[in-house]
């Protein structure tokens, strides 16, 4: 269980196209991760999330700095098509602590489908495996990059009951990143609230509601007991 | 984690339709055909002297064992296709790797391959038969070349090695550039590359009876020169659809195999 702080340390990146024009994609983007809590950055498509998380997952093209153990789970979730879902949890790694494998398999709800394959299975199941691999690795980080975005609203429900515990029980903090506002509140402990462009951040807000509250989709969510007025009329064209 | 851009050699790869599990099948309607091929030019169209009586090819097919020697021919040719099958593949695993790290470090050696693949294969077996003759081991080498080349030049045809996601999360995982090359993007790739295989078997088997026919020596390539040499046009279309039959069986059994043991997309 991590217990410390993370700070994200200013991150700032330009883009140039290929008529050589350069461009601010964001900047001074910095923030803290709490342990055991998730953070989302919500923000609109086009901001530059994912390379945000993969930045700070030291995954990026420029990345030199050496990170600490930072697991990132893509937009499609990424289990290996070749390796069993036991297989795909050992993944490199060197000694494997069978009882703990069968515990995060058990963890992320994937008893039983110790053996099948990822290649046939649903975007849901795929994800329980890149979790599961993510947890199994013991990071001190884990981030999401809109992986479950797509799903059906009863089966995200199911995932964000997953990611919840994941840091209430394991206390790995997650760093989740969206462009759907309600998503993001049922979801975060933090919401960051990231504009275009160049993308800063706009605001940080504290997210505290219970957690059965969080997963019942008969609730909606108003978005004006988060944002301000001012939030709102600077994001509203933006985010769904 | 110390990372190159790593990223930027492998992007999306295409989604592809495979259909590597699709057995081959001798279709209804080819049944069909042949029925009425029969049918109609061994009974009701008999005077005809166009297209050859369904008995004539079959009493042919039994000469081409006796009269050339056929069984030797085949051992002979299949003892050259097979084999090199076999053997490109056991190549092309092993130095997956290199091979990999070649094409993406180096992109630009693709345009000094470029150039070579307007050589036609007829060039490359006649110079081999021309130097080596009558090698069988001239003549298998010529086959693995063959089947490493069409192998390989389905891998530089993919516009995109591996799929972003499983780069992302093997750096992430903490895999060193050499691991992503030889685990990752190769067994990306493994499916598209083997999807081929039944049709370079077929291209192998029209390659080697080409090389064989100019050696005019060894193999079914002997055979059907001998035939041409005698205007037994009989002999030259039993072999042709012996050859076809023997094709259809070993891409069934390719296709199985391949189904088998690369079994994702």
């Amino acid at each position: 269980m991590s217990l410390k702080t993370i700070n994200i340390e200013p991150l700032s990146k330009n883009y140039t196209d290929l008529s050589g024009y350069t461009i601010r994609l964001f900047e001074n983007i910095y923030f803290e991760i709490e342990p055991g809590k998730i953070t989302t950055l919500l923000a609109p498509k086009g901001t530059g999330k994912s390379t945000i998380l993969k930045m700070i997952a030291g995954i990026d093209e420029n990345s030199k700095k050496s990170v600490g153990k930072r697991i990132c789970i893509p937009t499609k979730p990424s289990s290996f098509p070749w390796l069993s879902v036991r297989e795909n949890l050992a993944f490199n790694l060197k000694k494997v602590d069978d009882d703990n494998l069968e515990k995060t398999i058990k963890f992320v709800g994937l008893e039983g489908y110790e053996d099948h394959f990822p290649n046939n299975g649903s975007v849901g199941f795929r994800f329980r495996i890149s979790l599961a691999r993510a947890i199994f690795n013991n990071p001190e980080l884990i981030l999401i990059d809109e992986s479950i975005s797509t799903l059906p609203l009863k089966r995200k429900m199911e995932f964000y009951s997953l990611l919840r515990k994941v840091t209430t029980e394991k206390g790995i903090p997650i760093i989740y990143s969206t462009s759907l506002v309600s998503e993001a509140i049922r979801l975060s402990d933090k919401i960051i609230l990231i504009d275009q462009l160049p993308s800063k951040i706009v605001s940080e807000k504290t997210i505290l509601i219970d957690e059965e509250t969080r997963v019942d989709d008969k609730i909606a969510f108003n978005i004006s007991d988060y944002f301000t007025e001012e939030e709102i009329s600077i994001l509203s064209n933006r985010i769904i | 984690m110390a990372n190159n851009n790593l990223y930027n050699y492998f992007a999306c790869m295409s989604n592809n339709n495979l259909n590597i599990n699709q057995p081959v099948i001798i279709s209804k309607i080819t049944i069909f055909l042949i029925s009425i091929y029969i049918v109609l030019f061994e009974f009701i169209w008999v005077t005809q002297s166009i297209i050859p009586k369904p008995s004539l090819l079959f009493d042919s097919f039994i000469s081409l064992w006796s009269d050339y020697n056929l069984l030797n021919a085949f051992f002979e040719t299949t003892a050259v296709i097979f084999p090199a099958i076999l053997i490109a593949i056991v190549v092309l695993e092993i130095f997956a790797k290199l091979f990999l790290k070649t094409l993406i470090d180096y992109s630009g050696i693709i345009n000094i391959v470029t150039p070579f693949k307007y050589f036609s294969f007829f060039f490359f077996a006649l110079l081999l038969n021309f130097v080596f003759q009558e090698s069988l081991l001239a003549e298998i080498l010529f086959a693995i070349l063959f089947v490493i080349s069409k192998l390989l030049t389905s891998v530089f045809n993919e516009k995109n090695f591996a799929e972003e996601e499983y780069i992302l999360s093997a750096q992430s995982l903490g895999l060193s550039k050499s691991q992503i090359y030889s685990i990752v993007v190769w067994k990306s790739l493994k499916p598209n590359v083997y999807k081929n295989l039944t049709k370079v078997h077929m291209q192998l088997w029209v390659a080697v009876l080409i090389y064989e026919f100019i050696g005019a020596s060894i193999g079914m390539g002997a055979v059907y020169r001998l035939a041409y040499n005698y205007n037994d046009v009989l002999s030259l279309i039993s072999l042709g659809i012996f050859i076809s039959f023997v094709i259809l069986i070993v891409n069934s059994i390719i296709k199985m195999v391949v189904s088998k043991l690369i079994f994702w997309k």
